[in-house]
């Protein structure tokens, strides 16, 4: 409930915070119109206060999500920011608000508006100076678990969330209240490992009512350059904790990733990507294993163009019933700061007499200084 | 080992770990740091630094780095944040004593004018950044980097001194060569394909009257090629400068149309084989610039 409330609160306080930057901006663009004849003038109202007060302003960037989309058979509940419906959907908008605090932290909030609500999708601060390469985050983060689920919509390269992220770690993904620990190996190639402590809200897997029922998580990522145009990443993820089903139920979710890219040049570059997931839970009276596995690759072959394929396959826990779908994809990138997508889901489940189609065409634009996220 | 190195300050007997982000810098560093440093260069002489992909390699560089030495005017501002912060490296964060901007006390061109948005492409709002093409802005250069070395390292700091005195006169007595050998050039009007080459034209008298890519960062129009046609058939330009990151595509379907000859040409060290040092990167420009005129 306090929770909620305090969502309300930095909601409104950005939200107002967008009426004072606006006006300054208007004024700004106002300035040559109003022709003032000495540029001095000109230099002098718009360039003192971006180098006083406005310097010191955190970045603020919003990057906005929109897609049309066909489904055969509309889907049901809530799918977080992937496409929920037949027509128009406002996938969200992420309105990220990111400064260096002071010497030792910097602090990243990421605030997610939907069409009839406002999320924290993360909000965390990060040490930037503690000794033996070690650092901290703490707040609201999405999970380390994988590669797919750490990343924002607009990272993904597909217009949805894979089908085996979505069903293992739910739609809205796996993001929690908690504290994070890691650390860099001191080994020739890149190592880090990754120790996180957390609520343990998570509907799919993690939604205990006992108080004493937290989550935790380990990651292992490895990379390494092969060649100066070709990196290998790998890694190691599981998560541990209890499940609502009853007292004492464990949830138990391991999963492996694989990425490679190859980037030769601005015009071309390659991504191939692929994660494993392996969940045993404990449910009553019963325990139940299931496992999953997408893969995607991502072709850009024009300097603003990319073509791409996905395939998820699901195994459900009942014997031999299981889920597959196969997503094509083609993106124009016409600038850093907007894309137009088109895809395409046959998504087929065995047991079901007919296939699910589902095609979208999402746009995507960012504003502001929003860099780059990891690799 | 690399664990303690930048706890404590650098120790006497290791060399300083200077990480740079362009091999400009690189190059820079290692005339004045010879073997008293060790330098690495994140971006190639032959990749765009606007849009480097920020690898975990990078991060581990920067991981190890006792000095950061970049070449700011927001060039490096879509991939280097996000390393200095997974590169849990108090030493080289912004405000650090071991991060540097090299564009220190350098008079930069094209600082935009009024208002700045992104319908005019991706632009740089503290000014152009492609700076070290200017060898005057070289000798300044070249003189941050010797005086944040010999703050880092004062042991060395008299070797530092020796060779930057050593290189600027080299530079130096450069200088009136290179403007000599293409001094028929000045005045004369080209065409460039990104606002790589400002710096260039600036010292040389060159006229850049136009660029193909008139927003950076976005492909040009094709109202933008048509009007830049007949412009270069107008005015009897007979040279388009590319540098050799960018798609020399549109250029040279300009110089087929218009009889211009199309140049393509290194803007960094290392962008071409040959080019390995600052003086060989101006050297290799005058050349070809004289050879192509």
């Amino acid at each position: 409930m306090l929770r909620r409330e305090l969502l309300a609160v930095i909601f409104c306080v950005c939200f107002l915070s967008l009426f004072f930057v606006k006006p300054l901006k208007a004024q700004e663009q106002e300035i040559p119109e109003r022709k003032i004849p000495e540029k001095e003038n000109q230099v002098l109202l718009w360039k003192v206060p971006q180098k006083g007060a406005a310097a010191l302003l955190p970045n603020i960037s919003l990057i906005g999500s929109l897609a049309g989309a066909y489904f055969r058979d509309d889907p049901v509940g809530d799918q977080g920011e992937n496409p929920s419906r037949t027509g128009f959907n406002f996938q969200g908008a992420e309105l990220a608000i990111q400064s260096i605090i002071d010497p030792y932290v910097r602090g990243d909030v990421f605030l997610l508006f939907l069409e009839d609500a406002v999320e924290l999708e993360e909000g965390f601060v990060t040490t930037l100076a503690l000794p033996w390469n070690l650092q901290i985050r703490a707040g609201k983060l999405l999970a380390r678990f994988g590669r797919q689920n750490t990343q924002h919509l607009e990272q993904i390269d597909f217009a949805d969330y894979s089908r085996a992220n979505r069903y293992f770690l739910g739609a809205e993904g796996f993001g929690e209240l908690g504290v994070e620990l890691s650390a860099l190996f001191p080994t020739p190639w890149f190592s880090e490992i990754t120790f996180e402590f957390l609520q343990g809200v998570n509907e799919a897997n993690f939604a205990s009512d006992r108080k004493q029922d937290f989550v935790y998580l380990g990651h292992w990522k490895n990379a390494v350059d092969v060649t100066s145009d070709l990196t290998l990443q790998a890694g190691l993820s599981g998560a541990f904790g209890y499940n609502g089903t009853d007292r004492g139920n464990h949830t138990q979710i391991y999963g492996t990733d694989l990425y490679l890219r190859w980037r030769p040049s601005a015009r071309q570059g390659l991504k191939w990507q692929t994660e494993y997931f392996l969940r045993r839970k404990e449910d009553v009276g019963q325990t139940l294993w299931e496992g999953g596995i997408y893969s995607q690759v991502i072709y850009q072959f024009a300097r603003r163009w990319e073509a791409g394929i996905r395939a998820d396959l699901i195994r459900f826990p009942e014997e031999t019933l299981s889920q597959w779908d196969f997503s094509p994809v083609l993106s124009f990138l016409a600038s850093e700061f907007f894309r137009v997508r088109a895809q395409y889901n046959y998504v087929n489940t065995q047991g079901t007499s007919e296939a699910q189609h589902e095609a979208f065409l999402q746009v995507q634009f960012s504003m502001g200084p929003h860099g780059a996220h990891i690799f | 080992m690399s664990l303690g190195l930048w706890i404590q300050p650098v120790a006497a007997s290791a060399k300083m770990n200077v990480v740079t982000t362009t091999s400009d810098l690189a190059a820079l560093v290692q005339e004045i740091g010879g073997d008293d440093v060790s330098v690495k260069g994140i971006c190639r002489g032959n990749q765009d630094p606007h849009y480097l992909e920020p690898k975990p390699s990078y991060t581990l560089m920067l991981n190890r780095a006792d000095l950061l030495i970049m070449v700011g005017a927001q060039i490096e501002i879509g991939w280097l944040p996000v390393l200095l912060t997974q590169s849990r490296n108090p030493n080289i964060q912004p405000g650090s004593l071991g991060h540097l901007n090299a564009s220190q006390g350098l008079r930069l061109l094209e600082i935009p004018e009024g208002p700045v948005d992104r319908s005019q492409g991706d632009i740089h709002p503290e000014g152009n950044p492609h700076y070290w093409l200017d060898p005057h802005n070289g000798l300044i250069i070249a003189e941050n980097i010797s005086r944040k070395l010999s703050e880092l390292d004062p042991e060395h700091a008299p070797s530092y001194h020796l060779r930057l005195k050593d290189f600027q006169k080299r530079l130096q007595k450069k200088i009136p060569q290179w403007k000599k050998a293409i001094s028929h050039l000045a005045g004369k009007k080209i065409v460039t394909h990104h606002k790589t080459f400002t710096y260039l034209a600036d010292w040389t008298g060159i006229i850049i009257s136009d660029v193909i890519e008139n927003k950076p960062g976005i492909p040009p129009s094709p109202s933008h090629i048509h009007a830049l046609m007949n412009e270069i058939q107008r005015d009897k330009i007979s040279l388009i400068l590319v540098d050799n990151q960018n798609d020399p595509k549109p250029a040279q379907k300009l110089g087929k149309e218009t009889g211009a000859k199309v140049l393509v040409l290194p803007s960094s060290v290392g962008g071409t084989e040959d080019v390995k040092t600052y003086l060989d990167l101006l050297d290799h420009l005058v050349i070809q610039l004289m050879e192509a005129l």
